[in-house]
């Protein structure tokens, strides 16, 4: 798992590739520290097209970012999603709480 | 409380009783005493005042007497007139002699003269009074004598010349020579001189006296009370001084509420009365003194018995005292407490010796009880270490015999003895493509049953490893039991054989349960020719029965153990609860043998509630269809295995074609549930695994999860509410959720101390 973040003039962009899994969502929540605990953390956006798999760590992690950005009155979009994730996003109800493009 | 204290307690309040109504009684007594003697003492003093008026009054009419003698013996019979001088020396004398008389008159009824002899400053004079200043004539005292021609008493009257004095007179005529009177010779006695000498008697300090007339005038009074003024009146009116004929008379009075004792007594010739009056609460008042210093002693007494009791009743209860600490030491396992010598009462002396006698039979007890208890630790330890011998000759975990998995056989298995070890017997054993197993049951339970059973175990071993059939396996068995049974013990036996490549099952009955065959969804108890149980007769001959084995298929062996479980109400279990019951299982969707063995440990445990009274042994086989492709992975008991279990499943989608959707569902749900379990159910052992196997058939793909750690059904979990705003949303939860949601059917059951998951995807 890779995760790339790149600030950007309106957003933060943050890449995700390979697997979101138990083991590597610390990895990503590392990652994501500086987001986290930033006073404003700005719109945030997250790219998962090279993102193969998502577990319920991953969507923790997600979930996390999310409360922070709300929070702090920013917007977190999540991008790109592919077929199989989008229907865990479904199951679990994400759909509706995350602003998926 | 000690028996002592509580004793004297007793003692003590009897001793308050006693002394209660003892002082009572004496008051009682003393009181009435008292109050009589009041009477009989009110009416001594009375006599005595009445005595003591009356010689008064007597030595005034004596002395009045003698001076009228003397003055008639001295009056010359020819001359009417008397010796001036000489009357007024016997008037003089007479006052002289008699000091009660105050006063004393003659008088000549013609020539009016009138002697006075009276004291003045302690001496008589004798003058001659005026008869203008004080007319006489028409006087009681001087006509009542003349009339009646005798001595006369007045009633009492004021004496207006003297000091206005209340008087009585006493008056006798005087007889010239002719004997005709002619004069009256009166003495005069003051009511005060009177009631001064009568007021001086008086039986008590607090009595109140009166002087009375006859018609209830009151002469005069003394009393000390303060109030009289109040009552007098009344008292006065209430007085009759004239009741009752007797001279004395006594009675009772009460005024403004308080008791008195009256007395009254009638002076008749002087016509007065005395009445004395006695509050009844001095009379009483005089007996507290005595009363008081009585009931002293007796409380000296009392106290004195109390104590004496106190110390009496501790020397005697000293020997309970005694054997209650022997009994005590008893109580604490010092049997050798010393117990006192001294000979006391016979039923203490008995006492103790039945408590000596206690004590050493008790330390002979308990010693022979620690023997007792060395040999049975020792016995128990051997049971366990047999336990655990026992447990060691059953087959492996067939979720742990790779060989097993390989060939798509799965078995559910249980044996639970009743005591430490037991008659009870699974086994199976593949050989050749072929899963031979067994089922039996040795009459009798314990040590004797386990060894025969490891006997039966050896053999039918032996017998399958040289490919016997079912049938000549029992008869192995069976001749080898037969030998030298000197204990008549037999065993219960089912041995079947499932030939994986043939697929046929072959089954032998000796004596045992009919078994459960499940087929079509449909669990049936499956009849096997009747056939003796081994061990009776050497040469029995055993038969088996021979019929295709279809996958999906499963056989369910048991033990009497299970049949005859029995509830609160000695109600058996019986066969027809045991297909409805699996019926109701198969119905549920479960199709793996150890989820049946599993439920039907959980059925038998609600059913009997009570611990087992015979050893269980379940034994359920199920083979999987031939084309089913299946793997293995053991891991160890911690969340970084989920990289190899990833790896397991991608390796094994690989191998057989699954890839997409499925893929990704079978390995979110492998990796929620061993995160699940590795996070929620702690291991038995730290070195113990979970047993992960993948199956794939036509249209199923299967996970299993089998861990030895705390009891933990993941599929008993709330769900998650994933409507939730985000605000509302707890941050984890989602990982079984997402598991139910992504399985088509899931099972969980627990067997053996080992929770056991199966997942099912439909392909």
């Amino acid at each position: 798992m890779e995760t790339i973040i790149s600030s950007l003039d309106t957003h933060t962009l943050i890449a995700i590739k390979g697997r979101l899994d138990t083991l590597t969502a610390p990895e990503f929540d590392k990652a994501t520290e500086a987001l986290r605990t930033a006073e404003t953390p700005g719109d945030i956006v997250i790219d998962c097209a090279e993102m193969e798999y998502i577990s319920s760590a991953g969507l923790r992690s997600f979930i996390t970012l999310l409360k922070k950005a709300k929070a702090s009155q920013s917007s977190l979009e999540v991008i790109n999603l592919s077929d199989s994730i989008r229907a865990i996003f479904d199951m679990t109800g994400f759909t509706t709480i995350f602003n998926i493009k | 409380m000690k028996l002592s204290t509580t004793l004297c307690l007793y003692v003590l309040c009897m001793c308050m009783a006693i002394f209660g109504v003892t002082s009572f009684a004496l008051e009682h007594f003393l009181t009435k005493n008292k109050i009589s003697e009041a009477h009989r003492f009110t009416e001594l003093i009375q006599e005595q005042i009445i005595d003591n008026v009356k010689s008064k009054l007597q030595s005034v009419e004596q002395s009045t007497q003698r001076t009228q003698q003397h003055i008639n013996n001295m009056v010359d019979p020819s001359n009417t007139r008397m010796g001036k001088q000489l009357i007024e020396m016997m008037l003089s004398d007479s006052l002289i002699a008699n000091a009660y008389i105050a006063q004393r008159l003659s008088s000549d009824s013609v020539s009016q003269h009138m002697l006075d002899a009276l004291r003045q400053k302690g001496t008589v004079i004798v003058y001659e009074r005026d008869p203008k200043s004080y007319s006489y004539l028409d006087r009681f005292w001087y006509t009542a004598p003349l009339k009646s021609l005798s001595p006369v008493w007045s009633r009492p009257y004021l004496n207006f010349d003297d000091n206005d004095d209340l008087v009585i007179t006493y008056s006798t005529p005087l007889y010239d020579a002719s004997k005709r009177p002619f004069a009256v010779l009166a003495a005069d006695v003051s009511i005060k001189t009177l009631s001064n000498e009568i007021f001086k008697l008086i039986p008590y300090d607090e009595t109140s006296s009166f002087l009375l007339t006859d018609d209830g005038v009151l002469l005069d009074y003394s009393s000390k009370n303060n109030k009289i003024d109040t009552w007098l009146p009344d008292f006065i009116n209430s007085v009759n001084t004239t009741a009752g004929r007797k001279e004395i008379h006594e009675g009772m009075l009460t005024i403004n509420g308080e008791q008195y004792i009256t007395c009254c007594s009638r002076i008749a010739s002087a016509h007065i009365s005395v009445v004395t009056m006695t509050p009844y609460t001095s009379i009483l008042s005089v007996i507290p003194g005595v009363q008081k210093n009585l009931a002293y002693i007796l409380l000296a007494g009392f106290i004195l018995v109390v104590l004496g009791i106190r110390i009496v009743l501790h020397f005697a209860v000293r020997p309970i005292d005694r054997l209650t600490q022997n009994a005590v030491d008893i109580g604490n396992g010092n049997f050798d407490t010393k117990f006192s010598s001294k000979r006391v009462y016979s039923d203490i002396t008995t006492l103790q010796n039945a408590l000596k006698q206690m004590a050493a039979s008790i330390k002979q007890y308990v010693s022979e009880i620690a023997e007792n208890t060395q040999k049975q630790q020792r016995i128990n330890s051997e049971l366990e270490i047999a336990r655990n011998i026992q447990n060691s000759m059953l087959p492996v975990d067939a979720s742990k015999d790779h060989t097993l998995i390989e060939k798509g056989i799965c078995i559910g298995a249980l044996l639970e003895a009743a005591t430490g070890v037991g008659g009870d017997l699974y086994d199976y054993v593949c050989k050749d493509n072929r899963l031979y197993f067994a089922v039996a049951d040795v009459s009798g339970k314990g040590t004797p049953a386990a060894l025969v059973m490891a006997s039966v175990r050896s053999v039918f071993h032996f017998a399958a490893e040289m490919s016997l059939s079912p049938a000549e396996i029992l008869s192995r068995i069976n001749h080898n039991l037969s030998d030298n049974n000197t204990e008549n013990i037999f065993v219960t036996m089912q041995v079947g054989c499932i030939d994986l490549t043939e697929r046929v099952l072959t089954l032998a009955n000796a004596g045992h349960n009919p078994p459960v065959m499940i087929k079509d969804k449909i669990a049936t108890l499956l009849t096997l020719p009747a056939a003796l149980p081994l061990g009776v007769f050497a040469d029995t001959n055993y038969s088996e029965q021979t019929m295709d084995y279809s996958p999906d298929e499963m056989l369910f062996m048991y033990t009497d153990g299970l049949t005859e479980a029995e509830d609160n109400q000695r109600m058996q279990y019986g066969d027809c609860r045991l297909i409805n019951d699996i019926n109701q299982m198969i119905a549920s969707g479960i199709s793996d043998p150890r989820i049946i063995v599993a439920g039907m440990r959980k059925i038998i445990g609600s059913f009997s509630k009570v611990n087992l009274e015979d050893d269980i042994t379940m034994l359920c086989i199920g083979v999987k269809d031939e084309n089913t492709a299946v793997s293995k992975l053991a891991l160890k008991h911690k969340v970084e295995e989920n990289a190899r279990l990833s790896e397991f499943i991608t390796d094994f989608a690989q191998r057989h074609h699954i890839a997409g959707d499925t893929l990704f569902k079978t390995e979110l749900v492998a990796e929620e549930v061993l995160t699940n379990i590795t996070t929620h159910s702690r291991p038995s052992r730290s070195d113990s695994t979970i047993e992960v196997s993948l199956s794939k058939s036509n249209n199923i793909l299967e996970l299993s999860f089998e861990d030895t750690g705390e009891p933990f059904n993941m599929l008993d979990t709330p769900s998650v509410n994933v409507d939730l705003p985000i605000e509302e949303r707890p941050v984890g939860g989602l990982g079984i959720h997402l598991v139910k949601k992504n399985v088509d059917k899931a099972h969980y059951g627990r067997l053996k101390g080992r929770n056991i998951l199966i997942l099912q995807i439909n392909l």
